[in-house]
């Protein structure tokens, strides 16, 4: 029986990446004659792509799933990727470094914005808006405005190799696993997402658990930003809150994440939206669909998926309720006929 | 038992009219030092007069907004709503050639794309964060796969005739005065007032937090439409680059104008022109001061996060949708 569902709860996951990718290889043959994935190349854009969303959405998630949604952290992806960008290129050292860097500016920024919201108070959002604007500044200030250009710059090649990708991704998917299940952190999380108000009074240290879910955030963003970086080889500095566009681009990654990890773990479920959502927006690029509309069409579906979410538990909880009427009325007829 | 004495300071900070006249304040007192640290060139008359026109299209919007914000829900999406509006309409117009199409589509398309909005909300039950957000990234998306990398322009004479009519003060200042009126002055601003100061309290009294949310929505939608004419008046031509930031300069305005995030009581029509004009004033100063266009973005995170903190009670736990 345990085994069933199990195999149930593996093929629920698997399906969403394998009927995507079905679906959209059956509409590019149909309408362009072309596969979804046909070259190496193709399994390495896949790839990429997926990591990028992946890894965006897990630094989402530390916030996301308890309510706050920082609108900074494109801001500390586009900083933290930039300075550990411009050190590592400034010091002469490998793209190995310049991810570690960035991992670091991220981690920093984390812990500031954290900082920040604990000591302010201020709603999430509101917070992210006034971050953003400072974080946006330092990376521009410091680059001149030129931002981040790898373009011809040796050493920075293992950043573009499949094989590391996937090491960091994995690797990302098995901390962000671990974390969630075997720690303070995890636990904690569970019971924030739960009730704040009853997660506090339990002893819980939400402040401290604030910072951390922040720091965490800031530094994953920035592997994906490092991620991105290496293959489109730049990088600008943006201004005028511009910077989080590429990450509520994720956000159906995340959310549709949390859904498929139901059956799993958010953190496989993630992994698994990532990859369903990369081959979907690949499928319609392949078909000619141009990058505004691809994302029109993506937001469409995110905003059905939203609605089915919010309301999916109301036919359970009317068949739940005709049940008790029947089983009343019945009870009713045993009364009277007794 | 000792009664625990209240810090007069925070008894300051958390009094009305403080929250009423701080932002005001602010205001005068920004004009005052730039002027002079300008020695006189922000508040010279023809200043003045370009402060003003810049920030009108924000003002518009917020004061839209403010029926929102006062609710205790934020949105995102009322600057994608505007440009998307702005975009629509002109093409109609430049397809029609009529003015009263132009305002009619304008009006009509930002009603239209704000109730979806709150229809999400209320109707489907998705939570307004996400939908203010998706709503955000889609309006951006559809304006650029419908215009590309093109812009859309209205014809030169056209644009001026408009100026020298006062279109845009006239457009600004009666929805001003309806939303004054519909504010203060009747059970729309009170329902909202106190949805946003306790929602439960609220529903319980029996006012409809979902008829309210979609009123609110449908009043912000009629500034985005009015909001869009004016930006197509004041910049001539719409593109994907038109007012880039007008999403976050609407919040900016809001707080700074002195609305309360939470939304409720301490909630005042007026802050999103208050907000508006002290953002263009700060900016401007700054400017014409010498500092870098750059360094002025900071400086508008910092005074952006400190109004917001010294303007709210500061809540004994984080904030959170429960409190």
């Amino acid at each position: 029986m345990k085994k069933s569902s199990k195999l149930k709860d593996i093929l629920f996951t698997v399906a969403f990446p394998v009927l995507t990718w079905l679906v959209m290889e059956l509409l590019c043959l149909l309408f362009k004659n072309k596969h979804v994935i046909a070259t190496a190349l193709d399994i390495k854009t896949v790839i990429r792509n997926t990591g990028i969303t992946a890894v965006t959405a897990y630094a989402m998630s530390f916030n996301l799933k308890e309510g706050r949604f920082d609108l900074s952290l494109g801001a500390q992806r586009m900083a933290g990727t930039i300075l550990g960008g411009l050190l590592a290129m400034a010091l002469g050292l490998s793209g190995l470094w310049l991810l570690v860097f960035a991992v670091a500016f991220g981690f920093l920024f984390g812990v500031l914005t954290g900082l920040a919201f604990i000591s302010l108070r201020v709603p999430p959002m509101v917070l992210g808006v006034g971050m953003a604007l400072i974080w946006e500044v330092i990376p521009y200030l410091v680059s001149g405005g030129k931002g981040l250009n790898l373009f011809g710059v040796s050493g920075m090649g293992i950043l573009t190799e499949s094989w590391f990708q996937i090491l960091v991704v994995v690797i990302m998917a098995v901390l962000v696993y671990i974390l969630m299940n075997y720690t303070r952190l995890g636990y904690e999380t569970k019971a924030v997402q739960g009730s704040q108000l009853i997660a506090r009074n339990s002893g819980i240290n939400i402040f401290r658990h604030a910072v951390e879910c922040y720091t965490l955030a800031g530094a994953l963003v920035c592997i994906a930003g490092v991620l991105d970086v290496s293959f489109s080889t730049q990088m600008s500095a943006g201004l005028g809150n511009t910077s989080n566009g590429v990450v509520t681009a994720n956000m159906f990654a995340m959310i549709l994440g949390s859904y498929i990890g139901e059956k799993s773990d958010s953190s496989v479920g993630i992994l698994t939206a990532a990859l369903t959502l990369t081959i979907f927006k690949y499928g319609l690029s392949l078909m000619e669909f141009s990058d505004p509309v691809n994302s029109v069409v993506n937001m469409l579906i995110f905003i059905g998926f939203l609605v089915f979410q919010a309301n999916r538990h109301k036919a359970a909880l009317n068949r739940a309720r005709k049940a008790r009427i029947e089983l009343a009325k019945q009870r009713k007829a045993e009364l009277a006929a007794a | 038992m000792e009664k625990k004495k209240a810090n007069p300071i925070k008894k300051i900070l958390e009094s009305r009219l403080f929250s009423q006249i701080m932002p005001v304040g602010l205001l005068i007192v920004l004009t005052l030092v730039f002027g002079v640290i300008t020695k006189g060139r922000l508040t010279n008359p023809a200043s003045l007069k370009i402060i003003v026109e810049q920030a009108l299209v924000v003002a518009t919007v917020s004061t839209g907004g403010a029926f929102i914000f006062a609710s205790g829900n934020v949105s995102l999406s009322l600057g994608a709503t505007t440009i998307l509006t702005a975009t629509l309409a002109l093409m109609a117009y430049n397809a029609t050639g009529s003015l009263v199409v132009l305002f009619v589509v304008a009006i009509g398309l930002g009603v239209i794309l704000m109730t979806i909005s709150a229809l999400l909300s209320t109707a489907l039950g998705v939570r307004v964060m996400y939908v203010t957000i998706v709503m955000m990234t889609l309006l951006s998306a559809l304006q650029q796969a419908i215009l590309g990398g093109a812009t859309v322009s209205m014809p030169y004479e056209v644009v001026q005739a408009l100026v020298q009519g006062k279109v845009m003060y006239i457009g600004f200042g009666l929805f001003f005065v309806v939303c004054v009126v519909l504010f203060h002055f009747t059970d729309i601003g009170r329902s909202l007032r106190f949805i946003g100061t306790n929602n439960l309290c609220a529903e319980q009294t029996g006012i409809s937090k979902s008829k309210y949310l979609l009123i609110a929505f449908l009043i912000a939608g009629v500034g985005c439409g009015i909001g869009a004419v004016l930006a197509i008046i004041r910049g001539g031509s719409i593109g994907t680059s038109t007012l880039p930031s007008l999403n976050m300069d609407c919040m900016l305005a809001l707080v700074l104008g002195g609305m309360s995030i939470f939304g409720g009581s301490k909630s005042y029509v007026y802050s999103g022109v208050v907000g508006a004009l002290t953002v263009v004033v700060l900016n401007q100063g700054l400017l014409m001061a010498g500092v870098d266009s750059t360094i002025i973005q900071a400086i508008r995170g910092v005074a952006f996060l400190a109004l917001v903190t010294v303007s709210q009670v500061r809540p004994k736990g984080l904030p959170a949708p429960e409190g």
